[in-house]
């Protein structure tokens, strides 16, 4: 599509510039010959241009001076429109080229509510969405990114997926594609040779065999792909810089991957372990890279428990010195007590956020969640002294075991932050308390991957208890919606029988998923019940001994260290922290764990 | 003080207002241009601009000033290769206080590239020999009448299509009003037609907002 017919396009739709590309720091793509990647995102750009993943895979591919990697995110809902009543494709953004016109489509799939609308952008770019139905003359087709713990329900619309971290398997598959199109090698025989890259899952031949309905085995064990050297590892600073406001629009220093600390309920937690850090030097080196290359005026520490970067106050010295001291730091909150100093700064304009995921200190044992009454006590008494007065609480409901008594002590935290506001308090301000319940989604590669996922029932029943209980003065409760989670529930632990589900629903106009605005939970339902698949039984708990569809991935975790963590749940024990000792999950036969073994 | 001359073309002609000041910000700081803070609880970068066009439309003739020490010359060495696509500097000047730019602009000029029947031209000489125009539109949902003419201190047709010097700043006429709001006209146009050509100051000795340099001697 030309640059007159963008101009029309995008000039009468919602924040143009999330359409017309043009950011600084774009990089050349002036490589005649060389091979095209288009990295797809099935949500919108504010979203997918906060992704770290995307950002880091998007320059490390055009740093090759053989490949140029461009963007296509998910059209926001009027520019959609636009395009299915005129007939129009989506585009890349860079180049204003048709999906059709590249040598690979790589989705990036970040959560199960994305999946109606990866089909719609294969529907926008013409390309017919399951593998089998593609000929040679389609690009290949892959997929990537957090959602493979469990590929399953989209396995079928790609030709090959990565499993596992894209800086070690992607430059390889470039490889290959390269080779390929070089020696005019078929569809098959570039399969043949992706397959032999660890971490690539080929759809068409790793599949599950079944007896009946039971899965009995797997064509083949797919091992995540890992970053062995951290450290090392590829970390752009020279990013593109977004001419609209995005999410997350800051810079982002990743310190390590993987988590220590096991929470029971976290997929992320046990997905992306073994444990690996960046070195001091290293990251700061980058956060001044990166603010002087950026520009940015603000910088987040990101991992998933970022707390627990053992030099993270050496880190915060230097990075506060640098980019003349303008720069602005978000740190997790547990920490205020040992940060004061960033902190402080922070107290008139932002909220305290925390979240204790459970009520009451028995729950949280159950769940691993290691904090307890008094250390929320103790960080809400440093904030307040420092002029905080609003405070942020996420829970979950429906966790395994959950019972009264756990949602009163939901009621309880807050009552006590109330108290200790009236004495602690240094602001002028009333004391504004949000608390936001989740519910709880068994996920795979978790201690909790076996159990099962509350019944509609059972979440109203909750929620009016709750409501009443925080009824309270300055107290804001905000719950996250049965529906949705119910649809990522089934889709977390689905099986390849959904992709046709997913089609169905798309065709039956559902796009969207994760908006709860536009989710319509009567479609899924009905697209189900036209496929012939009951739902519900992707919700129930499942029998320990059976096997999952998504076994067939080696994530490292050993099966029987989640078996043995789940008997720990339900004895209400809690398991260290790995930065005291190795408990032997297993994750580090795919890498070593350089924070803690 | 710095006032700076920069277009504003596609695709940066489709980023809001604050997304270009919010570009330019990190510009500078990628840059190394220190910027006067205001004082205060909520200090501020001291940059100003004269008021922002509608989304789409395209400009040869935006002007920003910037409180900040640097001459001129160092300025574009150090920015002109900061801008996005479409952001680019044209002139920089140096000025010896903030002239308010935001608040001096008197008029604009623009270009309209469409393609003019007989018919329509007609219509464009009759606005430019008449002494007045009444205009409808609509505003939050409102018809409003309004009387335009004492707004349009020129307007004329060539091979290229329309011209038009409009009052702009506190008295603005928007083109995309004033050429729909003409009774008979019907000349479709789209936004990013609308090239606006230079502001400027004064009321019948029209200064363009890039000599207010040399006024100041
Ligand atoms: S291998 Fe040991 S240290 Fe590494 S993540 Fe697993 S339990 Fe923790």
């Amino acid at each position: 599509m030309n640059e007159k017919e963008r101009k029309r396009l995008y000039a009468t739709v919602s924040k143009p510039a999330r359409y017309t590309g043009g950011e600084f720091n774009l990089p050349d793509f002036n490589k005649p010959g060389a091979l095209r990647f288009c990295f797809c995102f099935p949500d919108t750009y504010e979203i997918g241009m906060s992704n770290l993943g995307l950002r880091i895979l998007y320059h490390m591919l055009n740093e090759r001076e053989d490949c140029m990697a461009e963007r296509c995110f998910m059209p926001w809902i009027d520019l959609y429109e636009k395009l299915v009543s005129e007939h129009l494709p989506i585009v890349a953004i860079e180049s204003g080229d048709e999906l059709t016109a590249f040598d690979v489509v790589g989705f990036s799939i970040q959560y199960e509510l994305a999946y109606t609308n990866v089909v719609a952008m294969l529907k926008l770019a013409g390309i017919p969405y399951y593998a089998k139905d593609r000929g040679e003359e389609y690009p290949l087709i892959i997929a990537g990114g957090p959602c493979m713990a469990n590929p399953e329900p989209f396995a079928d619309f790609f030709d090959a997926m990565t499993v596992g971290e894209g800086e070690e398997s992607m430059m390889q598959i470039v490889d290959v594609v390269k080779e390929g199109k070089q020696k005019n090698w078929s569809k098959e025989v570039v399969l043949d040779k992706l397959s032999e890259i660890q971490g690539v899952i080929i759809p068409s031949r790793d599949k599950a065999v079944y007896d009946g309905d039971k899965i009995v085995s797997f064509t083949r064990i797919v091992k995540k792909a890992v970053v062995q050297d951290f450290d090392k590892a590829y970390f752009p600073t020279k990013i593109l810089l977004p001419n609209t406001e995005i999410v997350h629009d800051r810079g982002v220093l990743e310190l390590y991957r993987g988590c220590s600390n096991g929470c029971r309920f976290c997929q992320a937690g046990f997905y992306y372990r073994p444990l690996r850090a960046r070195n001091l030097n290293t990251l700061c080196t980058f956060g001044e890279k990166l603010i002087k290359d950026t520009g940015y005026e603000e910088m987040s520490l990101s991992s998933l428990s970022t707390g627990d970067y053992p030099k993270l106050k050496e880190l915060i010295e230097h990075l506060k010195t640098a980019g003349e001291g303008k720069t602005r730091l978000s740190l997790p909150s547990m920490r205020v007590d040992s940060f004061e100093s960033v902190f402080a700064e922070e107290a008139r304009k932002s909220s305290l956020t925390f979240a204790p995921e459970a009520g009451t200190d028995r729950l949280r044992a159950v769940i691993n969640k290691n904090i307890t009454s008094e250390d929320i006590e103790k960080s809400m008494i440093s904030a307040f002294k420092l002029g905080y007065s609003s405070v942020k609480l996420y829970f979950m409901i429906g966790l395994p075991t959950e019972t009264k008594e756990d949602l009163d002590g939901i009621a309880d935290i807050v009552k006590t932050i109330i108290e200790l506001y009236k004495i602690h308090r240094n602001s002028g301000k009333n004391l504004s308390i949000t608390v936001s319940t989740s519910v709880f989604i068994p996920k795979p590669v978790t201690p909790f991957q076996w159990e099962r996922f509350i019944s509609r029932e059972e979440f109203e029943e909750k929620l009016v208890y709750l409501r009443e209980k925080l009824r309270m003065r300055g107290v804001h409760y905000n719950w996250h919606d049965y529906e949705t989670s119910y649809m990522e529930a089934v889709l977390a632990r689905g099986d390849r029988k959904l992709s046709k589900v997913i089609v169905k629903a798309f065709e039956s106009g559902q796009i969207f998923d994760s908006w709860s605005e536009f989710f319509h939970s009567e479609i899924w339902k009905k697209s189900a019940i036209e496929c012939g698949i009951d739902l519900n039984e992707y919700v129930k708990e499942r029998d320990v001994s059976s096997v999952m569809p998504f076994e067939y991935i080696d994530c490292g975790i050993l099966r029987s260290y989640l078996e043995e963590e789940r008997k720990k749940a339900y004895d209400e024990t809690t398991t260290k922290n790995c930065l005291q000792g190795c408990n032997a999950c297993g994750a580090n036969k795919l890498g070593r764990c350089s924070l803690c073994c | 003080m710095l006032l700076i001359k920069f277009k504003k073309r596609y695709p940066a002609s489709l980023m809001a207002h604050l997304d270009v000041l919010r570009s330019t910000l990190r510009g500078f700081t990628r840059a190394g241009i220190v910027v006067k803070r205001s004082e205060g609880f909520n200090p501020h970068f001291l940059v100003y601009f004269t008021p922002p066009l509608p989304l789409s439309v395209e400009s040869n003739a935006e002007y920003m000033c910037v409180d900040t020490e640097m001459n001129a010359r160092d300025f574009i060495k150090a920015f002109s290769n900061q801008t996005v696509k479409g952001l680019d500097i044209v002139s920089v000047h140096e000025l010896k206080k903030n002239p308010n730019v935001a608040g001096i602009v008197t008029y604009s000029d623009y270009r309209v590239y469409v393609d003019l029947t007989e018919e329509q031209k007609k219509i464009i000489d009759e606005v430019k020999e008449s002494d007045s125009l009444s205009i409808e539109y609509t505003q939050k949902d409102k018809l409003v009448q309004k009387e335009v003419r004492n707004l349009i201190s020129d307007i004329y047709y060539d091979e290229d299509g329309l011209f038009l010097r409009l009052s702009s700043g506190n008295n603005n006429l928007r083109v995309d009003r004033l050429l729909n709001g003409i009774k008979g006209l019907n000349l479709k146009f789209n936004l990013y037609d609308i090239v606006r050509e230079e502001q400027y100051t004064g009321d019948t000795d029209l200064i363009p907002l890039y000599k207010l340099e040399e006024y100041e001697k």
